[in-house]
């Protein structure tokens, strides 16, 4: 298949990609460069053998020059192309691996600044693709403005029409959710239930007669959860380009990630107990090809990590333009307080003809809202406890993400008429691959 | 499930119970025998594992057949339905246009008795819509069938 030539990353990508290694050697050098060696060497100098202290030194250059020449080979081998139908990417010296995707089966394109690559002024374009949990391609590493423009160029071939017009500005489309102050977010990561529990199992341990060590596997649980809220809400933006939601965000690696909004599925308002005092919510989505993992360096299914209702409401009027006003249409009898005693009166289906919304949480709330169309099963469950008191649970079967729904205790009678409801929906039409969407 | 629908369903092969069984009850009943030779050998305390095994052995002497009953399959105009379990009650409904591909697969246990296990896959990963102990010539029938209305009724995600 001909097309374009691949097309190079920056020469430093093989070495920044192994940086870890490099640099645990480098320290390893530099712990055993200790006085002793020093010292040797000072004889050494003292002593005239100066060929021995070139000879060490070459062998450090030369060294050095070994990694840099291999480095430049897996260099050479490295490239991308951005092809008429698909994106390709090659790497590989010894086992040559060539990844290829279609154009129309591109779920997001992100631009990804990691630590180490922000050092460079480097950032990667990870393209993801509908697939398992490998199904990325990283282009790594492109300076900055390169990578900017590889994603321009990916999302723009990956839409139907290539829109030429489209304008080169750095921030596209109107703002939906401005930045987010920074004090916001670290008000915000310290009003989670997390961020309590880890203060107090640490007051705990201190007045506890326990040794100090104890600690350390407390702060090992907390504190990832703690700085991966922080991270993902600072400085956080979220845009609004004709119908893609870019979003931009990050502390360490800064990012910045496009969602189309025909991909979005499902939408989850959440609002953990704390922030019913500050009036904050949060929003998350469940996006076709993402996939369940959120590992540290998949796409993230965050829309909104703290905001007011009024930017959450912004944000749902753009992507289920379903007001969160309705009267529940089925709510739990009485007698579900024996299988779900804490929730019982705040579980609740709304059906509309343009959405399903479900309510549930009592000290946190948790409102999902879906297109009909999209949910992909329907299972109606009954637990061995629901079993005896007489009730059911219709569980929608969505597509993997943070968005799971579920009509929860219900009458049988209400149970059938929900999922007989539910199957009357009219499923999407399907799109060839090749054809536009 | 209200009863006419359980009635409408059809069932799958009665010998998935003697698959299952030969399947299950062989990792209960060695330790049965196992603590019994050592409780009649060593000491009395065995008695308790083997007695604890054979109550477990003869729950699933129970649940196995009361599970395979429940099992049924259904097709409809538009829809594949499944139901299944005895504690877990699940009702599925699997819309034709839904199906991304269909698994058959067969154990040796099954393959000697003659029966193939269906598997349904969607975009979803929350469901398991899974038919076992069809047998073989309905199971190869039903996934033809479906290859067919899923193709017909192709609908996007």
């Amino acid at each position: 298949m001909s097309g374009p030539q691949f097309r190079p990353v920056h020469r430093l990508t093989p070495l920044l990609k192994f940086w870890t290694v490099i640099l645990a050697l480098l320290a390893v050098v530099a712990v055993n460069v200790n006085l002793t060696v020093l010292t040797r060497a000072w004889t050494w100098l003292e002593q005239g053998q100066f060929l021995l202290l070139v000879g060490v030194l070459g062998g450090f250059v030369l060294a050095c020059a070994l990694v840099w020449f291999a480095s430049q080979m897996w260099w050479k081998a490295m490239g991308f192309r951005l092809g008429e139908e698909e994106v390709s990417l090659r790497h590989g010296v010894l086992s040559k691996n060539l990844r290829t995707a279609r154009y129309d089966r591109i779920q997001a394109v992100d631009v990804v600044e990691s630590v180490i690559a922000r050092i460079f002024g480097l950032a990667a374009v990870r393209v993801e693709t509908a697939g398992g949990g490998n199904s990325v391609i990283e282009i790594a590493y492109l300076p900055k403005a390169e990578a900017e423009a590889v994603r321009r160029e990916v999302l723009a071939r990956a839409r139907t029409t290539p829109d030429t017009a489209a304008p080169a500005q750095p921030e596209p489309g109107r703002a939906i959710v401005p930045e987010i102050p920074i004090a916001r977010s670290l008000a915000a990561a310290a009003l989670q239930g997390s961020s309590i529990g880890g203060v107090l199992a640490v007051v705990a341990v201190m007045l506890s007669p326990l040794s100090w060590a104890a600690l350390v596997p407390i702060l090992f649980g907390f504190v990832p959860v703690i700085w991966n809220q922080i991270d993902r809400a600072w400085r956080f933006t979220a845009r609004l380009d004709d119908d893609t939601l870019h979003l931009s965000y990050g502390l360490a690696d800064r990012r910045k990630q496009s969602i189309p909004l025909e991909r979005i599925h499902g939408v989850r308002l959440t609002q953990p107990f704390l922030w019913r005092a500050t009036g904050w919510w949060f929003v998350s989505v469940s996006v076709a090809g993402y996939g369940a993992t959120a590992g540290r360096n998949a796409a993230t299914t965050t829309i909104l990590p703290v905001g007011s209702r009024a930017q959450a409401d912004a944000l749902l009027a753009v992507i289920a333009p379903a007001p969160l006003i309705d009267a529940p249409t089925f709510t739990s009898p009485a007698r579900a307080r024996w299988v779900s005693p804490v929730d019982l009166h705040q579980q609740s289906v709304t059906v509309r003809e343009d959405a399903v919304i479900t309510r549930k949480g009592r000290l946190s709330r948790r409102v999902s809202i879906i297109h009909p169309s999209h949910i992909q099963e329907l299972s109606l469950t009954r637990g061995p406890l629901q079993q005896l008191f007489g009730l059911c649970t219709v569980r929608f079967d969505l597509v993997p993400g943070p968005v799971r729904m579920a009509g929860e205790d219900l009458t049988p009678e209400d149970g059938h008429t929900l999922l007989n409801q539910l199957r009357q929906r009219d499923l999407p039409a399907y799109t060839p691959p090749g054809k536009p969407s | 499930m209200t009863g006419a629908k359980v009635g409408a369903v059809n069932p799958v092969s009665p010998k998935l119970t003697t698959a299952r069984y030969l399947g299950r009850l062989p990792w209960l009943l060695v330790p049965t025998i196992v603590c019994a030779v050592l409780a009649w050998w060593l000491s009395p305390w065995w008695w308790i594992g083997a007695g604890v095994f054979a109550v477990l052995l003869g729950w699933q002497v129970w649940l196995i057949p009361a599970q395979v009953k429940l099992l049924g399959w259904q097709e409809t105009g538009d829809e594949l339905l499944i139901t299944k379990g005895r504690l877990w009650h699940t009702f599925t409904v699997v819309p034709y246009g839904r199906i991304q591909f269909v698994d058959v697969t067969a154990g040796p246990i099954e393959r000697a008795l003659g029966m193939k296990t269906l598997k349904l896959h969607t975009a979803s990963a929350s469901s398991d819509a899974t038919v076992q102990g069809l047998p073989a010539d309905t199971a190869d029938a039903l996934r033809d069938r479906l290859a067919v209305k899923a193709r017909e009724r192709m609908s996007g995600l």
